[in-house]
């Protein structure tokens, strides 16, 4: 497809794909508020480019995720002290699902969340992820292993 | 999907479930007009930062000497230092069982060491001190607020990381000498790492050998994390 012809998807104003994006930050540990300006921020950025991604979905994913990691860490530089108190509180509830992904390695999350969150394959959870597709399946078969240790007397 | 097992299907079923019932605040508009008019802003606010740096060259110049002074003179009331005294650590693997959060060791260093390993109680970090630089590490998870100048701070990339470098000047009390000390800050799987360039093996004429923003970079990209105890 030649980049100068090219015209976005309909895909793009899908408010499913922003549902879905969106929930796939927050179970890598973004905030409601966090997971909104990156997205925000990611479709700008997509919008400014010439070559379309092959998954949007895994793109917008990582790019947002990149996003909120370097407003999480700006923000934790300068915070006062008060707020970062108040940011160190946990996100979700124990016991749940959501709270025990969040306790798992960070490469661990993303492919997981990849995966079984925004239904990429373990092909396209690579490219996006910028992975060999034998890592992705590795790392997500320890995330399920260790998630199901941890939830393993109630799921 | 289909390739789960029942117990994984549930997992990933319930997550799903608990994920659905965060609500999803309203999509704001994006349009490509959007994105231009940004970029408008950026270049008419770098205009006027251009505009306006003579300026700041001016108060930095003559300015800065009164401030500091101000500070020294005038110490900081209500804060309370209750000092605990640091650990030193034997091995590596010793100092990883103290800490709740991975511990990461730099690989591509142009000095020797460690030369001490400490465990800091006080703050449930970790120091290690090499021959040319200090690492200091903590959970991001914990509360902290290094001091930086906003001023100064320039946002650089680790492997794809974002990571971010500092320079911050001192003024010795006594003497009134100052020094200027750079940083690197950056996050990996939940720990915050900070490298200090250190001046101990470098000879007070010869300034360009301590380690300087690409090294820094250099030796963040080649930490690995320490061996699990």
């Amino acid at each position: 497809m030649n980049a100068q012809e090219f015209v976005w998807p309909a895909e793009l104003n899908d408010d499913g794909l922003y549902r879905r994006i969106f929930r796939a930050l927050i179970a890598v540990g973004a905030s409601a508020d966090e997971a909104s300006d990156a997205l925000q921020e990611a479709y700008e950025q997509i919008l400014r480019q010439k070559i379309p991604p092959d998954r949007i979905d895994g793109w917008l994913f990582v790019v947002a995720q990149r996003r909120w990691r370097r407003q999480r860490l700006r923000r934790r530089l300068f915070a006062p002290l008060a707020a970062a108190r108040a940011q160190s509180v946990k996100a979700h509830e124990a016991g749940t699902v959501l709270s025990e992904v969040a306790r798992l390695p960070m490469r661990q999350r993303q492919v997981f969340v990849a995966r079984h969150v925004l239904g990429l394959t373990n092909d396209e959870t690579a490219r996006a992820l910028g992975m060999a597709s034998g890592t992705v399946s590795a790392t997500n078969h320890h995330a399920l292993q260790v998630l199901r240790e941890r939830l393993g007397g109630d799921s | 999907m289909s390739d789960l097992s029942p117990v994984d299907g549930r997992i990933v079923n319930r997550l799903n479930a608990e994920l659905s019932a965060i609500p999803v605040p309203p999509r704001r508009q994006t349009s490509a007009p959007r994105a231009v008019r940004t970029r408008r802003l950026s270049i008419a606010a770098a205009v006027l930062a251009f505009v306006l740096l003579p300026v700041g060259i001016v108060v930095a110049q003559g300015g800065l000497a009164n401030v500091i002074p101000v500070f020294i003179r005038q110490p900081l009331e209500g804060l309370r230092f209750v000092l605990t005294p640091p650990t030193t650590v034997e091995s590596d693997a010793a100092l990883q069982r103290l800490l709740s959060f991975p511990l990461w060791l730099p690989s591509d260093l142009p000095c020797a060491g460690p030369n001490q390993r400490i465990y800091d109680a006080g703050t449930r970090g970790a120091s290690l001190v090499y021959q040319c630089l200090a690492v200091t590490e903590r959970s991001s998870e914990t509360t902290f607020r290094p001091v930086v100048d906003a001023g100064t701070l320039e946002e650089v990339s680790i492997s794809g990381l974002p990571g971010y470098y500092y320079l911050t000047t001192v003024a010795m009390p006594t003497t009134g000498e100052r020094q200027t000390n750079a940083t690197l800050v950056f996050e990996r799987e939940g720990t915050l790492v900070t490298l200090s360039p250190l001046p101990q093996h470098a000879s007070r004429t010869a300034p360009a050998m301590l380690l300087g923003k690409a090294d820094l970079i250099r030796i963040a990209a080649s930490m690995t994390r320490a061996h699990a105890p």
